[in-house]
């Protein structure tokens, strides 16, 4: 039987091809290395490292970003222990923050930060699991403080430059600003080089081959993601760069021979069919209407409409149309509110009681000069919310039709 | 337009002068015409007027910094232009303001544009009330939102499309303390304006 | 007339024998609450030490942070003691703040973000120049200082079981050997560059009002925090114009470091 192990998240490298179709057609499947025990830091530069993070731990810990909710927090720590395995799963602190981006990220220090904008992209189990072992690989090979001193060699080649440019310029520098709360919430960025991407990759086919995941769960994220940050390209008029601002992405372009070689990696590597639909979708339900109102503040109609486009084709749902219905409303132009208003007729089919969807109807049609009906339509809205924050302005926008 | 980040006591090295250009005394009592428009508003205590520009059609007032107090004007946004200066056009547009646009997308519209400029993670609008404002029928708001800082700030909006133009005075401060400390000084300018 | 505050100037350390001329900065700078009653701090008063944010680390060539948990831990011992002897000068009560959890440590989150953006104010509005706002300008000429964080602070975990409050903050980042080459090479060519950064500033706060009573703001510190001298020169330096006078007795409990000789 021939089974095919999937990578867990997109290597950075154009040397993937080559590099990973050569190993993985002629290597076994990389086994995963036995759990050593809790690793500590080893030099100074490491700890220095841990203590800021466990710093920034502190806060992130009290923040208002993070989701406590139970059962969803068991969810995402099932799924991350059933892929690396308990041993290792039991040195991570696991924190779900709120925030419409495609990430999750490890710092050294065992601090993995799981983001809403993952768990609505991902389809399955299989495709979240393949994203966070790929990032607990990054972990277990120490790449973080790789990254960190690379990093700091990058910018002393910097400083020396601007030297020998002879720019009477005092030096400032660009000083490391880790005391940030924005990067103890959202972690720091971290870009990890073409040959840490194809090692982290490496480690997490193994995770998978060992769990029983489906493997080509982790080429199908991927192609996704690419095709969103494709599309968000296209509706600003732009070639595709948005691959920087993750911590899975590096800054190249799409490229069908990447999605390929995912899928050869994946083929050299045996594992499972598991993919956990069901579950992960049962999971995310008492949240979607929340993470989709998150995407909404992106101001990015080609990726959220791409997002949602593809959540859309999982079956009809009346929270998804109604934020497909609020992305067309947002934007505003005639034929965008004609999107909205067909949109949202057609979640209140599904949903006559969405109190949201009759707003958002209502407003559609009264920008679009359809008074009456839009009259009408904020009339239900406010017999369902008497009390809503705009209520007392909406009574005058009916009140003066 | 850029804040002086001041996260849980990060220091900030402010050696350099910013602006060339000092930061304007706006006297008490005395009318100013605002953001480069028609906009007069007369305040009832002296403020202070920062040198730099949150946008080409705004102006930026404050008693003790924009970190604690921050009173925003802006005068006359034009149909499909942006509230504030474009931070990255390419990779992060602002939204654009809309002259067809309800009094109720003029929150939605500064969320966006502060989530943009100045990082806020939550922003929650807690009341949208019809006001009449430089004698058209405006809207007022009422927000929370929470900045970069992990500061929590309350913010109070009036705006009023006059000529399919935007026209609006914004304040927010830091919920504890600062915001209940000025607002009814925010109120007397607020209740002064002309066009 | 209590003091109101006492500048000092200092030019940016250039070591460039050409002289490039570099504005002369401020770099250190003090203020007391304007309106504080002379006898305010005869009695021995109670003061919450919020957590101090110590960081120590290196500057590398390229100007980057480095921490190093190590000096940092080191560091947090040495300012420790530093600051219990030098409090004991005072003979006032050091409280160590609770740790906080759940909402109160939002709270106090909170807190220290608004102290933080209030110190960054009065950094950038009032004290040094190049920024000053008009209305802060006309303060310091009336010797007015008038700055709070209002009196939410007296809900602080602590607060109910102290009278004041202390704000600590210091950074230090050695130049790292790559840095300290940088800069003479710079120096022969002409150009400055500075080479570690040893900043901080110390505030009191009243915990009923809110009122900041003193704040002390340096960006040029002497004193290697590693060390126990250092810290100990170091915090001599943070309580520069403190609004209490140095008392000769202190608490029976802590014995009485040997007084800090003279002043700056």
């Amino acid at each position: 039987m021939h089974r095919r192990l999937v990578a867990s998240v997109l290597a950075a490298a154009l040397i993937l091809p080559q590099h990973a179709i050569a190993a993985g057609t002629e290597e076994a499947v990389p086994a995963v290395p036995a759990f050593a025990g809790a690793y500590q830091p080893q030099d100074s530069d490491e700890r220095g490292l841990w203590a800021e993070q466990d710093e920034q731990e502190r806060t992130l810990r009290e923040s208002d970003r993070v989701v406590r909710d139970a059962e969803l927090n068991a969810y995402v720590r099932g799924v991350l222990c059933r892929s690396v395995g308990q041993e290792r799963c039991n040195a991570v602190r696991i924190y779900i923050v709120r925030a419409p981006m495609f990430n999750a990220s490890m710092a050294p220090n065992g601090t993995m930060r799981v983001f809403t904008g993952l768990l609505l992209r991902a389809h399955d189990e299989a495709e979240l699991a393949s994203v966070l072992g790929h990032e607990f690989a990054h972990f277990e090979l120490r790449h973080g403080l790789a990254r960190y001193r690379a990093r700091r060699s990058g910018s002393d080649l910097a400083a020396w430059s601007a030297v020998f440019g002879a720019v009477a310029i005092a030096f400032s520098g660009a000083a490391y600003t880790s005391s940030g709360t924005g990067v103890a919430i959202y972690g720091d960025v971290m870009r990890f080089e073409r040959a840490q991407e194809s090692a982290a990759d490496r480690l997490g086919f193994g995770f998978m081959a060992a769990s029983g995941y489906r493997p080509h769960s982790a080429a199908d994220v991927w192609r996704a993601v690419m095709d969103e940050a494709d599309q968000t390209a296209l509706d600003r008029g732009r070639r595709s760069q948005r691959y920087d601002n993750t911590a899975f992405f590096a800054s190249h372009p799409t490229s069908l021979d990447r999605a390929t070689a995912l899928d050869a990696l994946a083929e050299a590597n045996p594992g499972g069919d598991y993919t956990g639909v069901d579950p992960h979708r049962a999971a995310i339900a008492p949240h979607l209407a929340q993470f989709l109102a998150d995407e909404l503040a992106l101001n990015d109609f080609g990726g959220t409409d791409f997002v949602f486009q593809r959540l859309a084709a999982q079956g009809r749902s009346a929270p998804i149309l109604f934020a497909r219905g609020e992305l067309h409303r947002k934007r505003g132009n005639p034929r965008d509110l004609a999107n909205a208003t067909a949109f949202y007729h057609e979640a209140l089919e599904l949903d006559p009681a969405h109190a949201e969807a009759w707003r958002g109807l209502g407003l559609a049609q009264m920008r679009s000069g359809n008074t009456i009906e839009g009259a009408a339509a904020l009339k239900t809205y406010l017999e369902r919310v008497p009390d809503a924050a705009d209520a007392p302005m909406l009574r005058v926008m009916i009140g003066e039709q | 337009m850029k804040r002086v980040i001041a996260g849980a006591l990060a220091l900030t090295l402010v050696l350099a002068p910013t602006s060339a250009i000092a930061h304007r005394l706006m006297a008490a009592g005395t009318a100013a015409q605002v953001a480069r428009s028609d906009l007069t508003v007369t305040p009832g205590i002296e403020w202070n007027r920062l040198s730099q520009r949150p946008g080409p059609m705004a102006e930026r007032w404050t008693l003790d910094g924009e970190l604690l107090n921050d009173l925003i004007f802006f005068g006359g946004v034009e149909s499909g232009t942006p509230l504030f200066r474009e931070v990255d056009r390419r990779d992060n547009p602002l939204p654009q303001f809309s002259s067809t646009m309800l009094p109720t997308d003029i929150p939605p519209l500064l969320e966006t544009s502060l989530r943009i400029t100045q990082n806020i993670s939550t922003f929650e609008v807690v009341r949208v009330a019809p006001r009449p404002f430089l004698g058209a029928s405006g809207v007022e708001f009422e927000y929370r939102m929470l900045g970069g800082d992990d500061i929590t700030r309350q913010g109070r909006a009036v705006a009023a499309i006059v000529g399919g133009k935007l026209f609006m005075i914004t304040y927010d401060a830091p919920a504890e303390y600062f915001f209940a400390r000025s607002s009814a000084d925010v109120d007397r300018i607020i209740a002064s304006a002309t066009l | 007339m209590l003091r109101f505050f006492a500048p000092l100037a200092l030019c940016v350390v250039s070591l460039a024998a050409t002289g490039i001329s570099q504005p002369a900065l401020a770099q250190e700078r003090s203020a007391v609450r304007h309106d504080l009653a002379a006898d305010t701090f005869t009695q021995a008063r109670r003061i919450l030490v919020f957590r101090p944010r110590i960081r120590v680390g290196e500057q590398s060539t390229g100007g980057m942070f480095e921490p190093r948990a190590d000096w940092t831990e080191l560091a947090r011992s040495t300012m420790a003691t530093a600051l219990r002897d030098r409090q004991a000068l005072y003979g006032n009560v050091l409280v160590e703040a609770p740790e906080a959890y759940g909402e109160q440590a939002r709270r106090l989150d909170e807190y220290m973000s608004l102290f933080g953006a209030t110190a960054s104010s009065i950094i950038t509005y009032q004290f040094f120049p190049g920024n000053r706002l008009e209305t802060k300008k006309a303060d310091n000429r009336a010797e007015r200082f008038e700055w709070s964080l209002g009196p939410g602070v007296s809900q602080l975990p602590g607060a109910a079981d102290a009278d004041y409050g202390l704000f600590i903050f210091t950074e230090d980042q050695f130049g790292s050997t790559g840095r300290k080459v940088l800069q003479v090479f710079a120096a022969l060519g002409g150009v400055s560059v500075q080479s570690g950064v040893h900043a901080g500033y110390a505030a009191l706060i009243d915990l009923r009002t809110g009122n900041v009573l003193w704040i002390n703001a340096d960006f040029q510190m002497g004193g290697d925090v590693r060390e126990a001298e250092g810290a100990a020169r170091r915090m001599e330096q943070l309580f520069e114009e403190f609004p209490i006078a140095a008392t000769v007795a202190p608490p029976a409990v802590v014995p009485p470091a040997a007084p800090a000789a003279g002043s700056q």
